[in-house]
Formats: C-alpha cells, structure tokens, sequence
C-alpha cells in the first residue's frame, strides 16, 4: 500500500467516525421517543342504586382514591350519579357504609349502569361499619 | 396389685430409693410436657406465623434470616443439627427447598417436617434452563408450582391454620393457646388484606402491569387484577435471555408501562438497559423472597411495602 501510515491512520479514522456516528444515534435515541402514549380514558356518567337491609347514616363511594359520591340512605336506598373514565378493563369502587358499630350482619347491594347501560350489581355483607372494594367491569 | 408385689420383692432398704426414683421420672416428664414445642423454620413468614400462633409456648429457631435469598440457601451442618433436635420443620415447599431430603435424613422420622405450601393451591410457571440454586435442575420450558405463595395474604391465613394445627399435634395440652393465638393474627390479615384492597383500588385497572427482575408476584397480580412480565424466570440465579429482554423491551413500549421493579436479590442492570430503552422509570425495590428487616421485618411492613411500592409508581 502507498502513502504514509499517519495518512492511512487518519482516513481509517473518518471512515470509523462516519459509520459510528448514525450507529450511536441508533442505539441510543432518546428513551422518551419510544414510550407508547397511554391510551386516554374518556370521563364518563355513572349512574348507581343503593339497597340497604338496614339504614345508614352516611355513604361513599371513591374512585382511584377520590371520593366521587357520599349521601344517606336512611330509608335504606338511596340514587346517585358520579362520572369517572370507564376503561375497557372496568373499575374498582371503594364502598364505605357507615352502619352502626354494634349492628347485627346487614347488607348492601350497589346496581350500576355502566356507560353503555349494562346493569351490573356487586353486594357487600358487614356486621358494624362495612368498608369494600366492588369490581365493575 | 403389681407394683405391690413388685414392691414386696424389694429389700426394705431399696424401697426409698425406688421411690425417690418413680418421683424423679415423674417430675422430669412434666418439665418435658411443659417445654415449648421445639420448631425450625425455613422461611421468614413462616417463623413469624409460629411465633404469632404458638407465643411463649413455641421455640422457633429461624434458620434462614431476614434479608437472607431463601432460593441460593443451602443448610449447614449446624442446621442440621438443630433440625434434628425440633419436634416441627417448616418449610415453604412448592420446591422452594431442594435440600428437603437432607432434612428428613436429619431428623431421623423423630420430627414433622411440614411442607406448608404444598397444603393449598400451586399458580405455575415455566422454568428457565438451568439450575435455580435450590439443589435440583428444571428443563427448559417444564411447568413447575410456583413458590412464591406468601404474597398472596390469603395464602398466609391458609398457612397460619396449617402450622396452629401442626402445632396442636405437638402440644396438644395448648390446644385452646394456639387457637386463640392464630385468631388474632388471622383477624390481623384480615385487617391487611383490605388494607391492600383499598391501595390497589387507587390504581386504574388498565394501569395494573408489573414488570420485575424475578417472577415471584404471580399470586399478588393474580388476587389484584395486575398482569406480570418478568425479566427472568422462577429464581434469582435466572440469566434472562436477550430475546427475552427484547420481547419485554417491546411489551413495555406497547403497554405503555410507566415503571418497573427491581427486587432486593436482584442485580438491576437489565432492569436499568430496560429503563433506558423504554423509558419507563425505576419504581424501586420489591421484596420478593421473604421478610426485609426494619420496617419490612414482619409480614404486614413486607405486603405494605411492596404494594405501596408498586402502586405509587404505578399511578
């Protein structure tokens, strides 16, 4: 081969850098780039009825931590209406019943009307306050 | 009467010591009967479960420690030793021991070796190619039980009644102790298990997916409505491959999974690759194997760890 070893160095070089470069870009995008955005739930109107064996002083309804609806139901039913998005995988909704401490085994039974008007119902049985998660899908 | 008998055979000057020696047999026997009953544990939950349920009236010698990787122990001779000495043997089961023959050989049939898990219902998985550093090989691709049960809390209260009545066997005079005693650490995983429900009802159920270094949340994905993609297989010795670190990589930009979970006996530097080419963050620590120590250190601090862990990061 002819000319100086510095030359051949150096060319061997660019080439090196021309072929690293886009390979480095390739491997190391940034992360954020590559994070499927997360499908958006839309908000939407719930509507729910409440059938107590005994009567109660308070009840709540929360959502992912948030309580959506309280109300009584001492003519042990009671009606409400909440909106929280309704994902394909359905929800879960924390029921707290503030039954009497010393009441005898009582029950609950929560109807929903989901956003496409299926009817579904969950019941919850507690001697004393009652405090459950009710799935809903 | 015999002993009469017996007694009028003897010369005068014996009759004392004869006794003085039905006395000491006596006496030594009732110590025995009131000794606790003499247990030995192979897993962190289960030396707390017996210590809950059997209180003052149990000796619990916890062979594998707090922070200890239940999957690469192997027993010394000085646990043998001890096994051999114990009326109970707990152990987690679902394969988790290999070493289960050497135990049985320890104790020489004299004690119960209780293989709690095996007791209630398996989830299984599939093995990886290699050995799990339990002391026996899985093929690749064998369905084998997963042994991770002490994450569901169910299985824990499943397990407290199993070592209450093996317990009871031992010392069947503290009968009534133990029942009473595993009724209030049953109505305190009673308490934690809505404790759970309420956490995991803070988090969307389309948000549920769990990506840890080891697969051992199984049975927490499946009481709790996660789906699980771990990086390796059943044991902490798994390699994963890079096809399968690929694939996962894949799922977690499809799913659009916001965090993933290192474990405690874990080296997280696949998990950091994945973060990197993800995005997703590190969500923290999971405890996977059994009890941590400070406030880890019992069941309750374990669950509530783990579950606030993957909740909030999953939020």
């Amino acid at each position: 081969m002819r000319g100086s070893p510095l030359l051949r160095a150096f060319l061997a070089f660019i080439g090196i850098a021309l072929v690293g470069v886009p390979l480095w870009r390739l491997t190391h995008r940034p992360a954020a780039a590559f994070v499927a955005p997360r499908v958006e739930v839309k908000n939407q109107s719930v509507r729910m009825e409440l059938t107590l064996t005994q009567p109660a002083n308070r009840v709540s309804v929360r959502h992912l931590g948030k309580v959506v609806w309280t109300g009584e139901a001492p003519n042990n039913t009671a009606e409400g209406e909440f909106i929280i998005p309704w994902p394909p995988d359905g929800v879960d909704l924390r029921v707290e019943i503030g039954w009497p401490e010393t009441a005898p085994l009582a029950a609950a039974r929560i109807r929903l009307t989901d956003p496409e008007g299926t009817e579904q119902e969950r019941s919850i049985w507690s001697a004393g306050p009652a405090d459950d998660v009710l799935t809903f899908r | 009467m015999l002993h009469l008998k017996f007694g009028a055979l003897l010369p005068e000057p014996m009759k004392p010591m004869l006794s003085s020696l039905i006395v000491s047999f006596a006496l030594v026997s009732l110590a025995r009967a009131d000794e606790p009953v003499r247990v030995s544990s192979f897993s962190t939950i289960l030396t707390e479960i017996a210590e809950q349920v059997g209180g003052s009236r149990v000796n619990v010698t916890a062979h594998i420690k707090p922070g200890t990787d239940p999957h690469e122990f192997q027993p010394k001779p000085a646990d043998l030793k001890t096994v051999g000495e114990s009326q109970v043997v707990l152990l987690s089961a679902k394969h988790m021991e290999g070493y289960v023959g050497k135990l049985k050989e320890a104790t020489g049939g004299k004690s119960t070796v209780v293989e709690v898990g095996d007791k209630f219902p398996s989830l299984k998985m599939k093995a990886g190619d290699h050995d799990h550093g339990h002391g026996h090989d899985h093929g690749h691709g064998e369905v084998v039980d997963d042994p991770h049960w002490w994450h569901s809390v169910a299985n824990v209260k499943r397990a407290t009644k199993v070592v209450r009545d093996e317990l009871t066997k031992a010392s069947p005079a503290d009968k009534a102790t133990f029942a009473k005693n595993a009724d209030a650490y049953t109505a305190k995983l009673d308490a934690l298990q809505k404790w759970v429900n309420n956490k995991v009802a803070e988090l969307p159920r389309n948000q549920r997916k769990l990506v840890t270094s080891h697969d051992a949340f199984q049975y927490f994905a499946r009481e709790n409505g996660f789906t699980v993609y771990a990086v390796e297989g059943v044991s902490t010795a798994d390699q994963p491959s890079s096809k399968k670190v690929a694939e996962l990589i894949a799922t977690i930009k499809k799913q659009g999974v916001k965090a993933i979970f290192a474990e405690t006996f874990q080296n997280p530097k696949v998990l950091a690759e994945i973060t990197r080419e993800t995005g997703a963050k590190l969500g923290g620590e999971l405890l996977s194997d059994g009890l941590g120590e400070g406030d880890t250190g019992t069941f309750e601090g374990m669950t509530k760890h783990n579950v606030s862990t993957i909740v909030d990061a999953l939020k």
